[in-house]
């Protein structure tokens, strides 16, 4: 018999399960990992941004100090090209102005960008030491061909000088030629040559300088360089032959005119000199105290003076130094004419004829005045002036001969000039005395002499009969004495003192 | 004064700030629930073994009813000798099975615990992993913004 024990005792004990483990469990960390991360790529970032602007800071520092010395060999350039720096000067300028440029500062930067900086400024010294001694060279080059000129100019200004030799000269130039050669190289045989013909020139110019004035002498010289064989033949370009002939031709139509200018105012200052004889001899013939023996006698007047003054000896002599009205008038209007008319008076000269043939001296000298005044803006003005009262005055351009007109113009241009001579000694301008708006008008003086157009036809037809009708009443008496009317319209002669007086009636 | 692209920069990274903590937040909402879930599934498990463990000692006693009435069937006496042996065989070997059950079970809880306290580290750790984070975003904002200044940086020096 089978006892039933069942099955037990056999089961055995489940595994524990799988314990699904998050991995978020481990995780305590990964953040503070990852803020750390962080702060060190910022920290990094930040970092690497400070080392690029260092090294941008050195860089800028560095082309700072490229820029400075490249600006100081520029200006040491400039300085040796316009001469205010030597060549010899220029190494201590460059050192002592690159000493003065501040360096880079590459202290905060890396090691590589500061080892970078530190070569690169060796390399800008290098650099800049090299073409500073190229610009040295060039200007030594410079210095000695301007050395070299200043020579040649030297002895072309010897070759200029009086008494030059200029053979001499030439050998000089020559002597230069060790020089020439090693400053212009192959040039300098051309360049000699410039010289020397420049020599040569000079000395043909100084020779037409020394020759001015002498036209004999500039017309020798300038044969001599027209001719084949000349002395300059072979000496002178065209070029420079041309130049100097019309150099010379110049300097001779020059001499010409100066000749002709000192024979023109030696002529002028001998018809001066003469005038004024002539004039102390009308003052001594007034004064009767010239003879004509003395006149002739005189040298340095014409024949034709001789005979004028003897002429106005005589006719003071003879009492004939009287004034016709008709002579004044007509010797005044050839005195005014237009220029080139055929009979126009342009010269005291033409004067001295008529004393004596209806001009008196007096009357004479007034006229001298009108010609001498007549080139002068105040003639001019006078002359104008003179006109415009002959119109009013002298009807004779109207109808003929008007005597009576002729005289009355006469009379007031003597009244005329007397007052105005006394005005402008007074300190009137001629503006003053001939301006109508002006109080000192001398017009004025015009209305006294005028006659209406009836009393002018009659005037006319009297002197036609035979018989002047009534003439003014004269300006000044026998003594000399003027005519004045008084504020009652009484007239009368008074003295020049004013304390004698003529009644007229 | 804020410029354009600095204001954008602050509302990114505020964005991005806020954003890491709701998901710190989230991550550990969801590891505790998991961790609830692994707990209550251990303990079903546990219980359920317990219960086997009363089954198979019911069943133990019955199979020493069965071997008891065998034996007195055969005529042996109960309670002694070979009897009495047997049925203690009997009862130790189904108390041995109900054991092993309960066994199972605790491991079961044991590793649901566990598994438990694993996701609620887990969760702490998203909390604290994304506090962190939106440190981070902080501090590289901020190194951004500082490295976008540097011109300013250069000139305040």
């Amino acid at each position: 018999m089978r006892i039933p024990v069942g099955d037990f005792g056999n089961a055995t004990p489940d595994a524990a399960p799988r314990v699904n483990i998050p991995r978020g469990a481990f995780s305590k960390g990964q953040g503070l990992e990852q803020l750390g991360n962080t702060g060190m790529n910022v920290a990094a970032q930040m970092m690497e941004d400070q080392r690029a602007l260092n090294r941008a800071r050195s860089a800028n520092d560095f082309q700072d100090y490229r820029i400075a010395e490249q600006g100081l060999r520029t200006n040491i350039d400039t300085a040796l090209a316009d001469g205010s720096l030597s060549s010899a000067d220029a190494p201590d300028a460059y050192k002592s102005g690159l000493a003065d440029i501040p360096k880079p500062n590459a202290s905060f930067a890396d090691p590589v960008t500061a080892e970078n900086v530190s070569r690169g400024i060796g390399q800008v010294q290098a650099e800049g030491a090299q073409k500073l001694q190229h610009s040295i060279i060039g200007a030594v080059a410079i210095e000695q061909k301007a050395e070299l000129k200043r020579g040649m100019w030297q002895i072309n200004q010897l070759a200029g000088a009086v008494g030059a030799d200029p053979a001499k000269e030439i050998a000089q130039i020559n002597a230069f030629d060790a020089e020439g050669m090693q400053i212009y190289g192959a040039e300098w045989p051309t360049i000699k040559q410039e010289w020397t013909a420049q020599t040569w020139f000079d000395v043909a110019a100084s020779n037409i300088e020394r020759s001015s004035g002498s036209i004999t002498a500039l017309q020798a010289i300038q044969a001599d360089l027209k001719d084949p064989k000349g002395s300059y033949a072979d000496k002178l370009d065209t070029k420079a032959n041309t130049a100097l002939r019309i150099k010379v031709e110049q300097q001779i139509q020059g001499a010409i005119i100066d000749a002709n200018n000192a024979r023109v105012i030696a002529e002028r200052e001998k018809a001066q000199q003469q005038d004024q004889i002539m004039q102390g001899y009308l003052a001594r013939t007034v004064a009767g105290k010239l003879t004509v023996g003395e006149v002739l006698k005189n040298k340095d007047l014409t024949f034709q003076q001789q005979l004028h003054m003897k002429s106005i000896i005589e006719a003071q002599a003879n009492k004939a130094d009287v004034t016709d009205n008709r002579v004044f008038i007509n010797t005044f209007n050839r005195i005014h004419a237009a220029p080139g008319a055929k009979d126009a008076i342009t010269s005291p000269d033409q004067l001295y004829p008529l004393v004596g043939h209806g001009l008196s001296i007096t009357d004479m000298a007034r006229l001298r005045a009108e010609v001498e005044g007549k080139n002068q803006p105040e003639g001019e003005m006078l002359k104008n002036f003179k006109k415009m009262a002959q119109d009013q005055i002298d009807a004779s351009t109207l109808f003929g001969k008007d005597q009576v007109g002729a005289e009355n113009f006469y009379k007031w241009n003597v009244y005329f000039d007397q007052q105005f001579a006394e005005q402008r000694k007074a300190g009137k301008s001629p503006h003053d005395l001939l301006d109508p708006t002006s109080k000192d008008y001398l017009g004025k003086t015009i209305s006294g002499f005028t006659r209406t157009l009836a009393q002018q036809t009659a005037d006319m037809a009297a002197t036609m009969g035979g018989k002047p009708a009534a003439l003014l009443t004269p300006l000044k008496n026998s003594k000399g004495w003027t005519l004045q009317t008084d504020a009652k319209g009484n007239k009368a002669y008074v003295s020049p003192d004013g304390k004698q007086f003529e009644t007229v009636k | 004064m804020c410029t354009g692209i600095e204001l954008i920069l602050l509302a990114g990274t505020a964005a991005s700030v806020v954003g890491q903590v709701q998901q710190g937040r989230q991550q550990k909402e969801m590891a505790d629930a998991q961790a609830v879930q692994a707990i209550q599934e251990g303990a079903y498990r546990a219980d359920a073994a317990k219960s086997q463990a009363e089954k198979i000692r019911r069943a133990g006693q019955a199979q020493v009813g069965a071997a008891n009435a065998a034996l007195a069937k055969s005529g042996v006496k109960l309670g002694e000798g070979t009897p009495l042996e047997i049925q203690k065989a009997i009862t130790q070997n189904s108390e041995q099975d109900a054991l092993t059950a309960i066994l199972s079970g605790k491991r079961m809880l044991s590793s649901a615990e566990m598994e438990a306290r694993l996701l609620r580290k887990s969760g702490d750790n998203a909390v604290e992993n994304s506090y962190y984070g939106a440190g981070s975003t902080i501090l590289a904002a901020g190194g951004q913004y500082a490295r976008g200044g540097w011109k300013d940086m250069a000139k305040g020096e």
